[in-house]
């Protein structure tokens, strides 16, 4: 089931995701905006940003990077 | 205050959410930050001015072609963004430094490869370690962060860096 929004762009983004569809990368809007959160999204995981934040405690404050 | 000892390669988010914060000053505490060609160009498309406030260790440097192809050919790398595979790519060259970077993707590649890794969270913290700045200073700029930079954090995972400062 999809829900409806609406949002606003910067329009330079808006102009090179518009080319995007032009080119014959994405079907419309709504195909790229799919794409793009589920991108995000995948990299993006919870565990991936407790991992984060843990590591740059202790690379902040004591010096271990890895 | 700890002596000034690594190196470090930069890669473009610390250095935009540096700059939003005026916070650049904190590259100081290390030797040289390398910049790659590819880097300083997107950092300059998010905030033009960007250099005028970077300390002088800042050195803009191209990685070398081959440690680009030595990239190129692990798999997972085709993830990464041209400044990340710069960044990364440049480390060949300087094995000493620390890779700052904020991107998950390419800080789990990196750490895969063993690249000491450290992002613009650390960096704050980092001016504690060094005495750049006071515990509350750093305290306040931390809080600030999500208003006045791009770099997006859950409030609770901020809180745990926040909790993680050693008492005033």
């Amino acid at each position: 089931m999809n829900a409806t929004i609406e949002i606003s762009l910067p329009s330079q983004l808006l102009s090179k995701v518009q080319k995007l569809i032009n080119d014959g990368l994405f079907k419309d809007l709504n195909d790229f905006f799919e794409t793009a959160g589920n991108y995000y999204l995948e990299r993006h995981t919870d565990e991936m940003w407790e991992t984060y934040v843990e590591h740059e405690i202790k690379a902040g404050l004591h010096a271990e990077y890895i | 205050m700890q002596n000034i000892s690594n190196a470090a390669i930069a890669d473009a988010g610390p250095l935009i959410h540096l700059d939003q914060m005026g916070w650049l000053f904190v590259l100081e505490t290390f030797s040289t930050v390398w910049v790659p060609p590819e880097v300083a160009e997107e950092a300059t498309r998010h905030r033009p001015h960007w250099k005028d406030s970077a300390p002088a260790n800042i050195h803009i440097e191209a990685a070398d072609p081959l440690a680009k192809q030595w990239w190129e050919a692990e798999r997972k790398f085709v993830q990464l963004d041209q400044g990340e595979k710069a960044a990364l790519a440049l480390w060949r060259s300087h094995q000493d430094a620390v890779l700052l970077c904020d991107d998950l993707q390419a800080r789990t590649v990196a750490q895969e490869f063993g690249v000491p890794v450290m992002g613009t969270l650390g960096l704050i913290l980092r001016a504690a370690q060094f005495s750049l700045r006071s515990i509350p200073e750093i305290r306040a700029t931390l809080t600030d962060l999500p208003r006045r930079s791009t770099l997006h954090l859950k409030p609770a995972l901020l809180q745990r860096v926040l909790d993680s400062l050693p008492e005033e």
